[in-house]
């Protein structure tokens, strides 16, 4: 036993913090992650193998012998493939021409503009305006085009809303890549007697081509957990994963049913969460330079090509800008396709009997914002800046909830919080967890980000001037990472106003978000007030992300808003 | 300010590297250093210096070992219990606190009153040079003006001893020579028991009662500029202090106070009371550039040589000669004697014979 203990006091006990205070948020942070990460998951494992006690395969052998979920897990497959290539290709395509074809100041702020706004909008805004434009009555297909016979449900508009909705996460992904690679490494080869299209085939390709992998891995996670684009868009012919486990679950009141196909998503879901995180981010070529390059007139194309370029990228941002517009147009007339007289009905219906739903969200968006950034900085602080034991498997813990497809998240909250101990389903506070351990993970990130840039060194100082760890934390780090932290928090507040595939299955009549009151307008085939929400829900967005702007230029301080996070979920 | 001694015994400290494994960062490292000296840590980069300084101050933890500060012993210490100044390479300046603010910190985390804060914030920023940047931002001063501010914001909490690591590098050469002698003179008015790493062995002689030359973890020797230049006890450190020569050597006679080695043509007589040399055995001999003196003409006792590289340096010229295929280095100070000599010119090489070294260690 004493050799036992002097291991046990060698391996673990030296390698405990010495602050007490550290000590005491670790034990308190693991609380919380196998609380609110760990067990729930751990219930979608437990219904889909179990079965009388047993461990058992056949829940799942049951749930893929109809015939319609095997389609929905093929389905998923081949859409997240498809998104994935055409995201990635549209999105290679913008940053190219961002980076690489001598654009204006102006002409690429408006590019940058309009591709954020897809990233910031509430989840059905696309597939609304899609139905807007293409549906029966469409003001394209009816109107401009006199067809009343296209069907605008199924694959392909799934497909080109995904990828109208998704492809600026590839864009900007790309665009950081693309401006990583130094031009007089393109120069050189200019130099070396290569013609432009053979520059951009054996140089800028092939360094891009980590780049690329990436963009297809995200595109491809974020399609597959999609739910509300399939939800409106798919149509009864073309099921996937999501929105069968949704329709499982509310409207068969199968749970282990809809906990099996979850767990059927998670497996794909998964594979390239590891793919993504432990092959492609470590496959970036780094370009090796000596001392920064003097400036170089980039010259990938000819004035004419980016022109056309250019002008390709304009049509495709004013397309998303239609898109919103017609979305705003159809929140302030009668009865679109039907009836175009200005009114401002739907917004009465908006602020009157849909009022609970702004209250409620904009209650739980707030709270959910504040603790996720006090969970986000504690965690990326202890994660990034303090060596203990179990500190990598709380850094990937910390990340599954926003990692996995938001179904999985809510499916596990909706099981694991219905029966005691912990009975807290129809409460504010279910809602809360789900957005604080979802959407706290952008608050670990941005911490991290922030802790990286701030040499060691200057905590050591404090330490030496006589502070503990607390008043280090409080008096130094935290000061130094607040304006990052501060758009963090924005991030968590956006996409808590934004969220539907994990809180559909936590609302209740108590608590419930305007996202799912634009789902129940569009059952209700009243869109008029669903595009109305969803304007609401645009506006809001606006004045956060405005507010941000205006406080990180008051303090000057490090990390812009990064928009790649704000991924409407 | 009452000053102490440090007391460092059989320091380990060892380091899990990704390619190279376990690294022996500090090996059995022993130090005293008498209290209000300056004792710095020189050596080449990797050798353990920085380390050795940090687990004085209590960032690191040493593996074995114990650390006393004066009659304390810190070893397990925290940090912020240990009562040090650090300054640090890149200064660690608070960069969203003001001058003011940053110096004030310690004094603030101690608790000590307004009134006396802002006075003893005044006098050190007054002492170091600062008066009138108070509401100024580190971005917005030199690199100069941060260092002193890292330096003040050190002393200002009257700390038991002062540690400082490789303080001066991110200055210009002017700069620096200028601020190590301010550095040494505060430390010298306020008693402060110091430790300064540097891998800069001039700055090492400038500003040390004593100096530690480590190597691979170890300490080689310790002594003043004066001991390690003229007495090195290795050839790691008579390499490593100044520039020396090294001969091939044959030992003819080995007796207990002195030994007879021939070199080339001649043979040369060194007093030496290392043991363990044997007739017939070959060794180094090594002497210093200085203390090669060049003739017109070979004398009897005197090697010949051919002049292969001359360059004038204003005080002092430093000849290259060629010596039975061997490249000897010679530096001159006498400006009107060197004008005689000329390159491809054959000359006669004396070596001063008490100026010979042999060592059995190579320290490293």
């Amino acid at each position: 036993m004493p050799a036992f203990f002097n291991v046990f006091k060698k391996k673990v006990l030296t390698k405990l913090p010495k602050d007490p205070a550290i000590l005491l948020s670790i034990i308190v942070i693991w609380f919380f992650l196998l609380l609110f990460i760990l067990f729930p998951l751990s219930k979608i494992f437990i219904l889909t193998f179990e079965k009388s006690g047993h461990f058992t395969f056949s829940n799942i052998l049951e749930i893929l012998g109809k015939r319609n979920h095997l389609q929905a897990f093929w389905n998923s497959l081949l859409l997240a493939t498809l998104v994935g290539l055409s995201g990635t290709i549209l999105g290679f395509f913008f940053a190219f021409t961002s980076v690489r074809a001598n654009l204006s100041k102006g002409w690429s702020k408006f590019l940058d503009g309009t591709i954020i706004l897809p990233l910031i909008s509430p989840p059905f805004t696309t597939a609304i305006a899609m139905i807007f434009s293409f549906g029966r009555r469409g003001l394209i297909t009816y109107n401009l085009l006199g067809i009343n016979t296209f069907n605008v449900y199924g694959l392909h508009s799934v497909l080109f809303a995904e990828t109208i909705t998704f492809f600026p996460i590839a864009y900007l992904t790309l665009k950081g890549v693309l401006a990583g690679i130094d031009p007089t490494v393109e120069d050189m080869a200019f130099s070396l007697g290569s013609s432009r299209g053979r520059v951009f085939r054996t140089i800028t390709l092939p360094l891009a081509i980590p780049g690329l992998a990436n963009s297809f891995l995200l595109l491809f996670a974020a399609s597959l957990a999609d739910f509300a684009t399939p939800l409106i868009l798919a149509g009864s012919r073309f099921p996937v994963l999501p929105t069968e486990a949704f329709l499982q679950i509310t409207g068969l009141f199968d749970i282990r049913g809809g906990a099996v196909l979850s767990f059927i998503l998670l497996v794909p879901a998964f594979s390239v969460f590891v793919l993504q995180r432990y092959w492609v981010s470590r496959k970036y070529y780094v370009t090796i330079t000596g001392k920064a390059g003097a400036q170089t007139q980039i010259k990938s194309v000819t004035s004419r090509t980016g022109k056309i370029f250019l002008t390709v990228c304009i049509l495709v941002s004013v397309s998303i800008l239609y898109f919103y517009i017609l979305l705003f147009y159809a929140s302030i007339v009668k009865a679109f396709g039907a009836n175009y007289q200005i009114t401002l009905k739907h917004y009465t219906v908006v602020f009157t009997e849909g009022l609970k739903a702004i209250k409620d969200t904009l209650f739980i968006a707030t709270i959910g914002m504040l603790l996720g950034g006090v969970y986000g900085v504690v965690v990326g602080y202890l994660v990034s800046k303090k060596t203990f034991i179990s500190r990598s498997a709380m850094e990937i813990i910390s990340m599954i909830n926003y990692s996995l497809p938001g179904t999985i998240v809510g499916i596990a909250y909706l099981i694991a919080f219905n029966n005691p101990p912990i009975m807290i389903t129809g409460t504010a506070i279910i809602i809360i967890a789900c957005y604080v351990f979802r959407y706290g993970a952008t608050g670990i990130r941005t911490t991290v980000a922030i802790l990286q840039q701030i040499d060691p060194s200057i905590e050591e100082a404090s330490f030496s001037l006589g502070a503990n760890a607390t008043t280090t934390f409080k008096r130094i780090t935290i000061p130094l990472i607040l304006p990052g932290l501060f758009s963090g928090l924005g991030i968590v507040f956006i996409r808590s106003m934004t969220a539907i595939s994990a809180t559909i299955f936590l609302v209740s009549i108590n608590w419930t978000l305007i996202t799912v009151r634009i789902l129940d307008k569009m059952t209700e085939l009243e869109l008029g007030v669903a595009a109305a929400f969803s304007t609401l829900v645009v506006v809001i967005v606006f004045i956060v992300i405005i507010f941000i702007n205006l406080f990180l230029r008051l303090f000057r301080g490090p990390g812009a808003i990064d928009m790649s996070n704000i991924l409407g979920g | 300010m009452e000053a102490i001694g440090i007391h460092l015994n059989n320091i380990h400290k060892t380091f899990l590297h990704r390619v190279k494994g376990e690294v022996k960062a500090v090996n059995n490292v022993n130090l005293n250093i008498e209290h209000a000296k300056l004792v710095t840590l020189l050596g080449p980069s990797g050798c353990g210096k920085t380390t050795t300084l940090r687990m004085v101050a209590g960032f690191e933890q040493p593996d074995k070992g114990t650390i006393f500060l004066g009659e304390e012993n810190v070893t397990n210490l925290l940090a912020n219990k240990r009562n040090i100044g650090f300054v640090f390479q890149n200064y660690a300046l608070f960069p969203h606190l003001s001058i003011y603010e940053n110096v004030a910190y310690g004094l603030k985390v101690q608790g000590i009153s307004p009134q006396e804060e802002k006075k003893r914030v005044n006098e050190i920023l007054a002492m170091v040079g600062l008066t009138g940047y108070e509401a100024q931002f580190p971005h917005q001063i030199s690199g100069g003006e941060q260092q002193r501010v890292a330096l003040a914001r050190a002393i200002v909490i009257r700390p038991k001893v002062l540690l400082l690591d490789e303080p001066l590098s991110n200055l210009d050469a002017k700069l620096r020579v200028h601020t190590r002698s301010e550095i040494r003179r505060l430390q010298q008015s306020l008693n402060m028991t110091s430790i300064y790493v540097t891998h800069d062995q001039e700055e090492a002689m400038a500003i040390s009662d004593r100096i530690a030359i480590m190597n691979k973890g170890k300490i080689i020797q310790v002594g003043s500029a004066e001991e390690l230049y003229f007495q090195p006890n290795s050839e790691f450190v008579a390499k490593f202090i100044g520039r020396i020569n090294s001969l091939p050597a044959e030992v003819q006679e080995a007796d207990d106070s002195f030994i007879l080695v021939k070199i080339f043509s001649h043979t040369y007589k060194i007093s030496t009371t290392l043991d363990g040399i044997k007739p017939q055995q070959k060794m180094n001999v090594f002497i210093r550039p200085e203390f090669v003196q060049l003739s017109k003409q070979a004398e009897e006792n005197e090697l010949k040589g051919i002049i292969t590289e001359k360059v004038f340096l204003g005080e002092k010229v430093e000849f290259t000669v060629d010596v039975y295929g061997h490249t000897l280095n010679i530096t001159s100070y006498n400006a009107v004697e060197s004008a005689k000599y000329l390159l491809n010119q054959e000359v006669g090489v004396c070596l001063a014979e008490k100026e010979l070294k042999i060592f059995t260690e190579k320290g490293d």
